[in-house]
Order: C-alpha cells, then sequence, then structure tokens
C-alpha cells in the first residue's frame, strides 16, 4: 500500500499533474496530520481538502507519516495551544466562539488542536510555495537527467518494477477516473 | 445508389478531444495549453503538432493516430489541472451522508445507550444499564424504556432503578455540544431492588461502611417491686471497675512474689554462710596476742572476713530495698482497688436512686437510634447523591484554566491536549427538572429534581431534591437542597415534615418496661450541613393515641398507665454530627418527667431495702470474688521481713568486725611502743570500711 503510494508520488512527479496540486496537497496533509483527528474541525479540513484538487494521494500520504512524527512535536504544539487560549487579548474573542453554535464541536478550546492548527495554518503557505518551487526545479532540471540516467533505464528494466509501474499506471487511471 | 468501385476511402480526421474541437489562437494557445502542461517533451511536442493559419493554431496535416491519442491525454490533463473544486468527492459526500444516516438509523440508539452507560459508570462507579433507548434528534426527544444503576457497595443490590424514562433536549444546547436536559420525567423509581448478578466493576471495590459510633448507653431503670441485688450485680458486672482494680492489686502481688522469692532464699542463705565463715574472725581475743607478728595475722583474718562479707550484705540490702519497692506499689493498687470498690457500690445504689432525668438518661440512646435506624436509608442515599454531585462537578472544573494542579496535570494529558474551558453561559450538562409521580398500591409517590448542573453556578437555583408520599391520612413530605454554588457555605439542606403517621415501637422500649408502643406520631424538622462536613438535625414530635400493648415488670406497668393518662407525647431533639468529633444528641421530652413521676413512687416504698440489699451483695462479692485475688499479699509480706531481718543480721555482723580490726590494730600498736621504746608513736592505721 505504502509502496504504490510512493510509486504514485514518483509518477504524479513526473507526469502533468500540475505542481500546485501537489504542492497543496503536502501542504494540506501536514496540516491534518497536526491537526488532532476526531472532531468537527479535522472533519471540516479533511471534507474541503478532499473536495478541492489539491493532490488527495500526496495528502494522505504526507498525513500518514506526518502522524507518526507530530506525538514527538505534542509537548511544544500543545504548550503554543495553551498560550494562545491562554492570551488575555484573544480571551474574549474565544468566549464568544465558545458560545456560537457548532464552533464547540470543533474543540477548538483544546490545546492540541489549537496549537496543530496554528503550527499547520502557519505552515502552510510556506510549504505550498517552496513545494511548488521545488518541483518546478525538478521537473525542468533534474527529472530529465534521471530520466536519461543508465541506472534508472536499468532499474525500470527489472520485472518486478515493470509490473509495479503497470499497477501503479493502472491505479493513476482509476483515482483520475474518479476525480 | 451503388459507390463506384475502386475510389480509395479519404482519410478520417484523426480525434484531438473536446480541448482542441474549438481552434485557438496563438497566445491562448501559449497560455491555455502549453502553460498547463509541465513535462518540458511534452510542451515541445504540442508545440510541433500544432502551426498557426490565419491567426489560430490548428492541427498540422499528417498527425497519425499515436500523435492523435497522446494530444487527447495531454488535454485531459489539462482540463484536470484546472479549477479548484472536483465533482467527484462530491458525490463521496453524498455517499458518506447516506451511510451517517443508516448508521444513525441502526447504530446510534445503541451507541447512545453504551455512552450513556458508561458516563453513568464512571459517576456512580458501578455497573449502569440502559435499557431500550431511542432518540430523535430531529424533534429532540429522548427515551428509555428502563434504566438500573448498581450499589457500588452492595453488587447485588441496585442503587436506583427506574421505569420509562422520557427526557426533552435543548437543541440549542446540543449544537454547542453541551447536553442540556429541560424537562425529564421517570413513571416509576424503585430503591435497592435485588439484582439477578453482581454490579461491581473491575477496579472500584465497594467503600468499607463507616465505622458507626457506640451510642451512649444510659442506665437502666430498675424494677424494685421485684428487685434481686445478687441479680444486679451480676448484669452490671461489665460497667464496675473493681473487678479490673482488684486484678491489677493482686498481679502486682503474685509478680512481687515470683520475682522475690528465690532471690531471697539464695540472698538468705548467703547470710547464713557469712555469719558461719566470720565466726574465727570475730572470736579472737586482742588481749591474748603476744607479739607483732601475731597482731599482723590476726588483723589480716579479719580483713580477709570484711572482704567475704561485702557482696553478701550488699545483696541483702538490695533485696530488702526491691521487696519494699514492689510491695509498696502493689498496696497503692490495692488501696485504688478499694476505692473502686466504693465507687462501684455509689454506682449501683444510685441505680435504685431516681431522680428528675433518671428516665430521660434510659430514652435518649433509645430515640436516637430510632432515629437514626430511620433516617439511616435516606442518609446513605443523601450521601451517594451528594457524592456523584461532587463527582460530575469535579470531573467538569478539572480542565477550567484557574484549576489547582493545572502543571502537574500537563505533563499526563499532553498527548492529548487539555480541554480549556472559557466562561460561558451553558454548563456542559445541565437538567433543569426530572419529575416522577406514581402510585405504588396504596401509596401515592411523587419526586422532583431540580438544577443538576456540571457548573452549578450556571443555573438559577440550587440542585433540589423534593420527595413526597401519601397513603391516607398519613403523609410525608421532604425537601432537600444541594447547594454547590461557590457562594454557599451550606452544603446541604433538607426540610422534611411528616403528618399522622402511625408508629409501632417494639424492642426499642424494652428498657423502660413496654414491649411494644403504638400511636400516631406528627414529625417535623430540619437537617443542614456544612461544607466541611457533618451536620446539625432538629426535629419536634408530637406523638398521639398511644396504646401500650405489651408492658412487662412493676416499670412497665407503671409507664403505660402514665401514658394513658397523659395521651400526648411531646419531644424535641437535637442532633449534632461533627466530622471526626463527637457526636451530641439532645432529647426533651415530657415522657421522662411522666415516667420519673411514676418511678418516684415506687422508690419511696422499695428504695431503703434494696439499698441495705445492694451493700450486702457488694460485700459479700468483695470477700468471695476480690479478697481472694490478692492471695500473693501474705507470702510477700513475710518475704519483706526475712528480706529486712537478713539485712539487719549483715549490718550487725559488718559492725562487730570493724569493732574486732580496731581492737587489734590497737592492740598492735601497743605491742610495737614495748618492743622499741623511745620511738615516736606510730599513726593509727585508717579503718576499713565496705
Amino acid at each position: 500500500m505504502f509502496i504504490k503510494k510512493l510509486a504514485r508520488l514518483i509518477v504524479a512527479l513526473n507526469s502533468n499533474v500540475s505542481r500546485g496540486q501537489i504542492a497543496a496537497g503536502i501542504a494540506t496533509g501536514v496540516l491534518l496530520a497536526l491537526v488532532p483527528s476526531g472532531n468537527l474541525l479535522w472533519i471540516s479540513l479533511f471534507f474541503v481538502s478532499f473536495m478541492t484538487k489539491a493532490n488527495y494521494g500526496m495528502t494522505m500520504l504526507v498525513m500518514g507519516i506526518g502522524k507518526f512524527l507530530v506525538p514527538i512535536l505534542a509537548r511544544p504544539i500543545e504548550g503554543l495551544g495553551a498560550w494562545l487560549l491562554r492570551m488575555a487579548s484573544l480571551r474574549g474573542l474565544f468566549e464568544r466562539l465558545y458560545d456560537l453554535p457548532v464552533l464547540p464541536l470543533t474543540r477548538f478550546n483544546n490545546t492540541l488542536v489549537m496549537g496543530g492548527l496554528a503550527v499547520g495554518l502557519l505552515l502552510w503557505a510556506p510549504l505550498f510555495f517552496g513545494m511548488r518551487a521545488l518541483i518546478h526545479a525538478y521537473r525542468e532540471n533534474l527529472a530529465p537527467k534521471i530520466a536519461g540516467s543508465k541506472f534508472v533505464k536499468a532499474f525500470f528494466k527489472i520485472p518486478l518494477v515493470q509490473k509495479l509501474a503497470g499497477a501503479v499506471s493502472t491505479a493513476s487511471r482509476l483515482a483520475r477516473a474518479f476525480e | 445508389m451503388p459507390k463506384p468501385a475502386g475510389i480509395p476511402k479519404p482519410p478520417k480526421a484523426p480525434k484531438l478531444g473536446k480541448l482542441f474541437r474549438k481552434p485557438l489562437s496563438e497566445s491562448d494557445f501559449q497560455r491555455k495549453i502549453l502553460k498547463a502542461i509541465e513535462q518540458p517533451q511534452d510542451r515541445e511536442f504540442l508545440s510541433r503538432s500544432f502551426e498557426a493559419k490565419n491567426g489560430v493554431m490548428v492541427p498540422k496535416p499528417g498527425l497519425d493516430a499515436k500523435a492523435a491519442a497522446r494530444i487527447g491525454k495531454l488535454g485531459k490533463t489539462i482540463l484536470a489541472n484546472r479549477g479548484l473544486l472536483k465533482a467527484g468527492p462530491l458525490i463521496a459526500t453524498t455517499l458518506v451522508a447516506g451511510g451517517v444516516a443508516v448508521y444513525g438509523a441502526f447504530f446510534l440508539n445503541s451507541s447512545l445507550e453504551r455512552l450513556i452507560e458508561l458516563a453513568l459508570e464512571s459517576i456512580f462507579e458501578a455497573r449502569a444499564d440502559v435499557i431500550g433507548l431511542r432518540f430523535d434528534p430531529i424533534g429532540m426527544d429522548f427515551s428509555m424504556s428502563g434504566l438500573t444503576i448498581a450499589d457500588r457497595d452492595a453488587p447485588m443490590t441496585n442503587l436506583v432503578e427506574t421505569g420509562r424514562v422520557a427526557l426533552n433536549l435543548n437543541p440549542e444546547a446540543l449544537l454547542l455540544g453541551r447536553v442540556h436536559i429541560e424537562e425529564a420525567s421517570v413513571s416509576t423509581i424503585e430503591l435497592g431492588t435485588t439484582r439477578s448478578f453482581p454490579g461491581s466493576l473491575p477496579g472500584k471495590t465497594p467503600k468499607l461502611p463507616e465505622v458507626e459510633q457506640e451510642s451512649p448507653v444510659g442506665p437502666p431503670l430498675v424494677d424494685l417491686a421485684a428487685f434481686d441485688a445478687k441479680a444486679l450485680l451480676e448484669r452490671e458486672l461489665d460497667k464496675l471497675s473493681a473487678p479490673e482494680a482488684w486484678t491489677d492489686a493482686g498481679e502486682a502481688y503474685d509478680t512481687a512474689k515470683s520475682e522475690w522469692t528465690a532471690r531471697a532464699d539464695t540472698s538468705r542463705l548467703a547470710v547464713v554462710r557469712m555469719k558461719e565463715s566470720t565466726r574465727a574472725a570475730l572470736a579472737i581475743e586482742p588481749a591474748k596476742i603476744a607479739n607483732a607478728a601475731d597482731a599482723a595475722a590476726a588483723i589480716a583474718k579479719v580483713k580477709e572476713a570484711i572482704d567475704a562479707t561485702k557482696a553478701a550484705s550488699a545483696e541483702a540490702v538490695a533485696v530488702a530495698a526491691g521487696v519494699a519497692a514492689d510491695i509498696e506499689t502493689a498496696r497503692s493498687l490495692e488501696r485504688m482497688a478499694r476505692e473502686a470498690l466504693s465507687t462501684d457500690l455509689a454506682y449501683l445504689l444510685s441505680l435504685v436512686d431516681f431522680k428528675s432525668g433518671a428516665a430521660a438518661g434510659v430514652l435518649e440512646p433509645v430515640l436516637r437510634e430510632v432515629l437514626s435506624s430511620k433516617a439511616e436509608t435516606a442518609l446513605y442515599y443523601g450521601r451517594r447523591a451528594y457524592e456523584a454531585a461532587i463527582k460530575i462537578r469535579e470531573l467538569a472544573l478539572k480542565s477550567r484554566p484557574d484549576s489547582a494542579g493545572e502543571s502537574a496535570a500537563m505533563d499526563r494529558d499532553v498527548s492529548k491536549g487539555r480541554d480549556i474551558q472559557f466562561k460561558s453561559s451553558w454548563p456542559v450538562f445541565r437538567l433543569d427538572r426530572l419529575g416522577a409521580s406514581f402510585r405504588s398500591g396504596d401509596d401515592e409517590w411523587s419526586t422532583i429534581l431540580e438544577f443538576v448542573s456540571t457548573d452549578p453556578d450556571l443555573v438559577p437555583g440550587a440542585t433540589a431534591l423534593s420527595l413526597g408520599w401519601k397513603r391516607k391520612p398519613s403523609a410525608i413530605e421532604a425537601k432537600g437542597v444541594a447547594d454547590l454554588r461557590s457562594s454557599s457555605s451550606d452544603a446541604f439542606a433538607v426540610r422534611f415534615s411528616a403528618s399522622a403517621v402511625p408508629f409501632d415501637l417494639t424492642e426499642q422500649l424494652a428498657a423502660a418496661g413496654l414491649d411494644r408502643l403504638i400511636g400516631i406520631a406528627d414529625i417535623s424538622g430540619s437537617v443542614t450541613g456544612p461544607k466541611v462536613g457533618g451536620f446539625v438535625a432538629t426535629a419536634t414530635a408530637r406523638a398521639s393515641s398511644l396504646d401500650v400493648l405489651a408492658s412487662n415488670g412493676t416499670i412497665g406497668s407503671v409507664v403505660a398507665g402514665a401514658l394513658d393518662r397523659a395521651g400526648v407525647v411531646n419531644a424535641e431533639f437535637e442532633w449534632t454530627s461533627v466530622p471526626s468529633g463527637k457526636d451530641s444528641f439532645k432529647a426533651s421530652t415530657n415522657l421522662d418527667g411522666l415516667i420519673a413521676a411514676a418511678l418516684s413512687e415506687i422508690a419511696d416504698k422499695y428504695a431503703a431495702k434494696a439499698r441495705m440489699e445492694i451493700e450486702q451483695a457488694v460485700s459479700e462479692w468483695a470477700t468471695d470474688s476480690l479478697t481472694p485475688l490478692l492471695g500473693s499479699k501474705s507470702s510477700v509480706e513475710s518475704l519483706l521481713g526475712a528480706a529486712r531481718g537478713d539485712e539487719k543480721a549483715v549490718g550487725e555482723l559488718r559492725v562487730a568486725l570493724d569493732r574486732k580490726l580496731a581492737d587489734l590494730e590497737a592492740r598492735a600498736k601497743t605491742l610495737a611502743t614495748g618492743l622499741l621504746p623511745g620511738l615516736p608513736t606510730l599513726p593509727t592505721l585508717p579503718s576499713l570500711k565496705p
């Protein structure tokens, strides 16, 4: 499963899929990894990302990896959330939000949710533009060199890799049809 | 018309996809097509495949099918890259929404059932079972056909078992993630019903029952007409202090005897030996010594005898002192024992001396026992309800920004974060009113529970429980208020009244000679408890239509007659319970006066005879039972006499030896002066002492 996703990622990087969509997928994946699941905020973010053209596969892959790494950062994220929720200048706003319908179901008052959302939102734009530029640079400069290298040519002649590439292309076609 | 043969078919123009059906201007081709292609080789391919003709880009002639298919594929990619939203997920969302609706229809109720059970189990620490839950999310109606909550402290019993429960929820609160039950009704409520299987939860052990304070026992009333002093002494033996005091004194004598007998015998033997061993030294006559050498030998012999007596004389002195000290202790205990006997005699005599308050002394513990046994169940449920309310409050306040121990909680909760509760007009849980009104046989019950909340400061009133019971013509009403609001100093307050409640006392008044007393009672009162714990309960009671159905002894018949004459008994109680302190219970009743008056008539007639009989019984008891406890006394006293005799004999022997030594030294000096005339007189030798 993971290998297939990774293969699809390589395929997406080397196809004509918009670099903006891939970059948005990465940034959204990081955001979804940072915000704890099981609340209305995460569900909303997930559905929004699901409905946009952000690369879904990339979102899932980055989120999957991120969910393993986030517990390491839980303490500073939690601390940031607690700091934000206790800020005197924001207290009035939070109190108003807390008494509005539906919003408390997002659990924005949880320190980890607030911290994760803040970090995720702060990282979203730099990640998006940074990844977009990197993908462009890769496609224009690095990819042709890699594709032309003897090693890659020999690698793709391995029967197992060929089978895998076939499976990935089928999966890609299915995914595209779904989109 | 048939086609002419041999004319070849014109080649079909290859299909390039809908993106390329309409001709594009050169600038549009650059902007919309080439810029949307990410791979340089694909861009180059597309540029090669089109040419400008009359200002528009058209496919170059001679494109083969393979190239056309590639262009079509690239066209699809360009279309996929355009825009922000996808159509596919909308279908998926619809499917998910459908799935949620199906889940709601089939599984929501069972999930809610389990959630409610878990919440109740965490509050009451025992198994909770919700039966037949139905939730209508549109009408916000919620009902269950039954609910049982087991008793943590008695797992085979239900704390509460209800019939149908219906709730009306506030939808606005649900949208805020809170639960606000505006109105709830329960068809039946039963307490303490038996369970068919244990309701304990793993890890939740029953709380050990609090050790009940021993009720003070009042002096018994003595039936003088059928008085038996020995029987009274037997009955009261546990309360008398003389037996223990006499036993202590006897043990002191026994200990002294066993400790000193052997040692004193040994010491006496040593003294006898000492007397024999010193006999030769004492027999020396200084006047018969003729020369200095004999004198020196005699002095040495006497000194040796003196040294030999040292150990024996020290032991004799020690034994005498030890026996004297121990006998003094035993005598002191004996004196105390005799005083205890006097006190016991006074106590026994007081039992036949009726004064005002004697009956009250009997009645107070009886009344307290009656009240506490009746109030026990109510207090038990009250305590459990209060415990549950406190737990709900604690759970809600745990994550408040100003809650204590926050930094300690941080380490534990960092993986899940902490919920910061902001000031809100909506508590997490709020129940405005729960009403239950039902009939059970001839009984009519009504219960109203108001304002239960996780944040008591956010509800308009204190948590209140009103209970009503009616069975014509009797009625009981009680209203308990547990005020957990921060502004209140009282934890709870209960007011109750009972009118025309029949009572039937059987064993409780046995001390007053009444085996069964029935009547009608009207009681009103209150119980208040501060947050620090404890309570103050006051009650006023009036008992009428009194009828003694069975009595025994002279006292019983006298009290029965007094009650018949009085017709009404009034009583006032005040019961104060201090946490980790001693309870105080005060009762004032006209019953005390009635009984005291009736008893004084008997006392006048029989008291003098009874006193005499008691004195005689105590005297016999002391002679027959207590005095033999001091069996070792005479032995110890003899021991002391013998030890003192030994001490005296040793002293006399020492004096004789000292005197003999002095005489010998004087003789030696005389002999020395005769041998060497003209020499100065020798200095006197210092006398030797042990």
